[in-house]
Parts: C-alpha cells; structure tokens; sequence
C-alpha cells in the first residue's frame, strides 16, 4: 500500500504488542468511519469537517497512514477557506482513501501476530 | 471510560488520560498500564473534572483540544482545587508555539507541568516522561525542609558578619578570558548552614533590611575581589542592588567612600540593578545612575527580558551592561522562539552601546548559540559556579593563562596570525 509508513505502526507494535495494536487499530476503523460519515452531511459544516480532519490527521499517522493524515491535515486547514462543492469533493477523497486505507488494515489484523508489518 | 491497569510488578500510582480522540487515549492509557500506572482514560473535560474531584491522580496526560472546549479550562480547574502535586503532561496536534505557551499559562498557575507532547506522540517520549514523576517523588523525600528566617536574624547576622559573597567568573567569548566576575550572596549560618539568597533577600526586602545588607556585601566583595583586580587591572566585580534602593541619593557618595576604602578602582565596579521594576522613581533613580557613571562606574540591567527588568528602564535609564535573563539562554539552542529574543536583546544591547551578557550557560550547545547571536560575554555552570576567593583566584588565572599561551602558539603556528573567533572555538 502507498502512503504507509511500516516503521510506525512497528514501533506500536512493539511497545504495546500485537494484541492490544489489533484493538486500537479496530477501534480507529470503526471511530474514523463514524466520522467520515458525518462529514459527509449536506449542507457541508466547515468547522465541524476542521475538527474531525483534526481528529483523523493524528490517528491516522499513529499507525502510519501517512496519505490519510496529510489529506486530513490540509481538509483542516483548508476547511473554512472552501466552498461547498470544494468541501464535498475534498470529504469524498478523504472517504475514498479510507476505504483503501481500510482495506490494508484488514488484511494486517487478518495475519498472525500482524506479521505482514513485522 | 475505562480502566487499564497497571502491567508491571508493582503500581507506580494513579494516571489520568484526558483526550476526545479515542484511539489517541487508547494508546496512551495502554502505555501507561505498562509504563506502571493504573490508568483511568476518559473523553471530555467534565469527566474529567468529576474524576478529579472523586480522587487523586499522581499523573494526568491532557489533550489540549477537547472538542467545544479546551484543555487549558481543565488545567485551570486542576489549579482551583490546588492539585499543585499532580504531574501534567500536555499533549496538542497544535504547532509548537501554542504547546509551549500552553506549558507556561500551566506552570503560571503553580502547576507541575513534567512535559509538552506534539502528535503524533512520540512514544518513546511518552514512556520517558511517564518515569519522571517517580524520580521527582525521589528526590522530593530528599529535600530538606525550608528555613524558616525571622527579621531579627538577618540582622543580627548582618552585623555578625555571616554574610559573604562568592565570585561566578565572566568570560569574553571573543577570547575565551575571564574580564570580571559576579559577587553572589552567601549567607553561613551555624544553624540553617548556608542559605540561599531566594530565601534570605525577599524577607531582607520586606523589612527594610536591603541598605543595611547591600553595604555588607559591596563592602565584602570589594576588599575580597580587590585581589583579582589587581592581578588584572580591567577585571570587573558586579554587585547586585535592587532597583528599590535607586531612590537614595546618597548612594553614589556611599559607593564611593568603599571604593576609595578598598582601594579599588572605579571602572572595576560594576552595579548590577535588580529589579528594575521595583523603582519608586525613575527621575531618581536616573540621577544615581548617571552619577555613577560620571564617576566611571559600571551599570547593569539584570534579568533583562523578565517582569523584574523592562523596556522601560533599558530606554530611559545610562546601562553600561545589559544581562539577558538565564530563562532565554538555558537551551536557546534548541528554541528558536527564545533565540530570537537572544538575538534581539543583543541587538537593542549594541544599539544603546552596551555590553551584552548572557546568564546561566550551561552547556556547549547553549555557547555555540548565543556566541552565533553576538553575546559579548558569557556566565554560567559550564565555565564554573560561583566560588570562593581562593578557588576564584586560582580559576582565573589558569584559564587566563591557558588562554594567552593557546593565543601565542597559535600565532607562532601561522604568521598571518589567528582569527581570534577560531581560538576562542577551541578554548571554550
């Protein structure tokens, strides 16, 4: 997958090992997706979508899912300066990248012992 | 809410995790369980708050951001209820400028701040600060406990002579030679042993004993730092004198009835002005300055950058000296905010033609920096602590004569002669 970085979500492994890694990483998919969801609401609320894409540019490059943070940190700074249908397509990349995003995970948390990153 | 607890033989305490970021708090909480800590992690700043009025926490890591409200709310709550024991770690996706501000409004309202996180979190660093706390319980079971001085003490001290100064060298930075050194007050006491100044000086202040102990030690470290000077006829002794006293008159006179005393030369002496804030009256205080430069007298800005020293004072008032507070030197290399105040303090230093220290020194890195930003002189650990006179006298001259020796086999070694920045590089 582009846009990883396998030495950190390795690292993580390694200090809170692969079973504990499995439960924060199952519980960024679920909480990320909440959140895209709701960023996709019409009429587009810039504030909120700037408080999420905040949200997700930390998570995201906690386990090194370098593509989505750096598109969710330019979505919140970029947020209030959009007009609606820049937001709509700006939220619609960011899903698009998470469900690629989600697709990797699954398979890491799929091997044993996340061995695919180790 | 959750709980982790603590992964480890035995429990080093409490930890609470406040961040609205649920995978930030999950890993976080994690951490600690196996840094030691039994770890509560909750989302939102009133739960917070209702846990922090249920029980004690050792440790709190609190995410700047929560949603609709912030983390500084949360802090100033932990300061209402006095929870000054706590350990805080701050954590912000923020950049770094609001990280360390944040740092100082915590530390300003008494809170024991052991740390200042950016995301994404640097784990290792996390772990890291999860250890301090229990070193600081450590070496808090080892401090003693603080002296407590009546008025009638200082005093009586005073005229039995228990007060004394020790000498912390000034080194050229040009050069690497030691030009003057600082006169520290010293308090022996048979009972207490030594005492800082931080303890002896606000009560000293608050009863009227300043006057009184500012000629002791003007009178000690004169007929003390006499030796050096002698030996080096342009080393300076700097004497502190709170701001407060710049409203007598008489103390350019009294001044120079020591020096004529002591045999000391009037440009040796510097007068160091503490608390320039503390002045009455700056007319006044004007004219005792400017007496005692037109007696060739030194006159410093201490602290210059604090509360204690202002803009103010620098403008309107004849410094010969300007000392950048050791706050915005100590690890200035790695803070570019507190470079840049290097930097312009230097600046408006050399506009107004005066010299330019730098307090508190204390490491290479530290040296390489402000010498970048053009200090002119140099005080600190790294060269040495305050000392005795003997110790003083036996510094100066072997780091002075090392100095001349090192500047005379350089020039041997190449006939254009040195660059003296290249020397000092290789002394200091």
């Amino acid at each position: 997958m582009t846009g990883f970085d396998k030495d950190v979500l390795r690292l993580l492994i390694s200090e809170l090992g692969p079973e504990d890694t499995a439960e924060v990483l199952r519980a960024f998919l679920d909480d990320t997706g909440r959140k895209i969801a709701v960023l996709g609401a019409e009429p587009p609320d810039p504030a909120l979508i700037r408080q999420e894409a905040h949200s997700i540019k930390s998570s995201a490059a906690t386990f090194g899912f370098l593509e989505l943070s750096t598109l969710a940190q330019s979505l919140e700074q970029q947020a209030s300066l959009m007009r609606p249908d820049q937001l709509a397509s700006a939220t619609a990349t960011l899903r698009k990248v998470f469900e690629q995003t989600t697709e990797f995970a699954r398979s890491v948390l799929l091997a044993s012992n996340m061995e695919i990153v180790r | 809410m959750r709980e982790f607890a603590h992964q480890t033989a035995e429990s080093l305490g409490r930890l609470l995790v406040v961040d609205d970021d649920l995978v930030q708090r999950t890993v976080v909480g994690k951490i600690g369980a196996k840094s030691g800590y039994d770890c509560l992690v909750v989302p939102s700043l009133e739960l917070a708050e209702s846990a922090l009025s249920r029980e004690a926490f050792d440790v709190m890591t609190v995410d700047l951001s929560l949603g609709e409200r912030d983390g500084v709310e949360l802090l100033r709550y932990v300061a209402e209820r006095g929870l000054r024991d706590m350990s805080i770690v701050v954590i912000s996706g923020c950049d770094g400028r609001v990280l360390k501000s944040t740092r100082r409004v915590a530390e300003s309202l008494g809170l024991s701040v052991i740390g200042a996180l950016g995301k994404p979190l640097d784990l290792d660093e996390l772990k890291d600060l999860l250890q301090l706390p229990r070193q600081k319980r450590a070496s808090a079971d080892l401090r003693s406990a603080t002296v407590d001085v009546a008025p009638e003490r200082i005093a009586a001290g005073i005229r039995q002579g228990e007060f004394v100064v020790e000498f912390q060298p000034k080194v050229e930075l040009e050069t690497g030679k030691v030009v003057g050194a600082e006169a520290l007050a010293r308090w022996r006491t048979a009972e207490f042993g030594v005492v800082s100044p931080l303890t002896f000086i606000p009560i000293a202040e608050q009863c009227g004993l300043m006057p009184e102990l500012t000629d002791t030690l003007l009178v000690s470290a004169m007929s003390q730092g006499r030796k050096l000077i002698n030996r080096y006829p342009d080393f300076t002794i700097a004497v502190n004198v709170s701001g407060s006293l710049l409203s007598d008159l008489t103390l350019p006179e009294r001044i120079e009835e020591v020096l004529r005393k002591e045999q000391v030369p009037p440009h040796c002496l510097i007068v160091e002005i503490t608390e320039t804030t503390a002045m009455a009256d700056v007319d006044r205080a004007t004219d005792i300055l400017v007496r005692l430069r037109l007696k060739n007298i030194g006159t410093a800005i201490d602290d210059f950058g604090t509360g204690y020293s202002s803009l103010t004072a620098l403008a309107k008032l004849p410094f010969s000296e300007l000392k950048i507070d050791r706050s915005f030197i100590n690890g200035c290399e790695a803070d570019e905010d507190m470079a840049k105040i290097v930097e312009a303090s230097v600046a408006l230093g050399h506009a107004f033609n005066m010299k330019v220290v730098a307090e508190g020194v204390e490491t290479q890195e530290t040296l390489a920096r402000i010498r970048r930003a053009g200090c002119d002189i140099g005080q600190g650990y790294l060269f040495s602590p305050s000392l005795r006179l003997a110790r003083a006298e036996s510094w100066v001259s072997q780091r002075n004569e090392f100095v001349s020796q090192r500047i005379n086999w350089l020039s041997q070694q190449s006939q254009i002669g040195p660059g003296v920045d290249a020397v000092a590089t290789k002394i200091a």
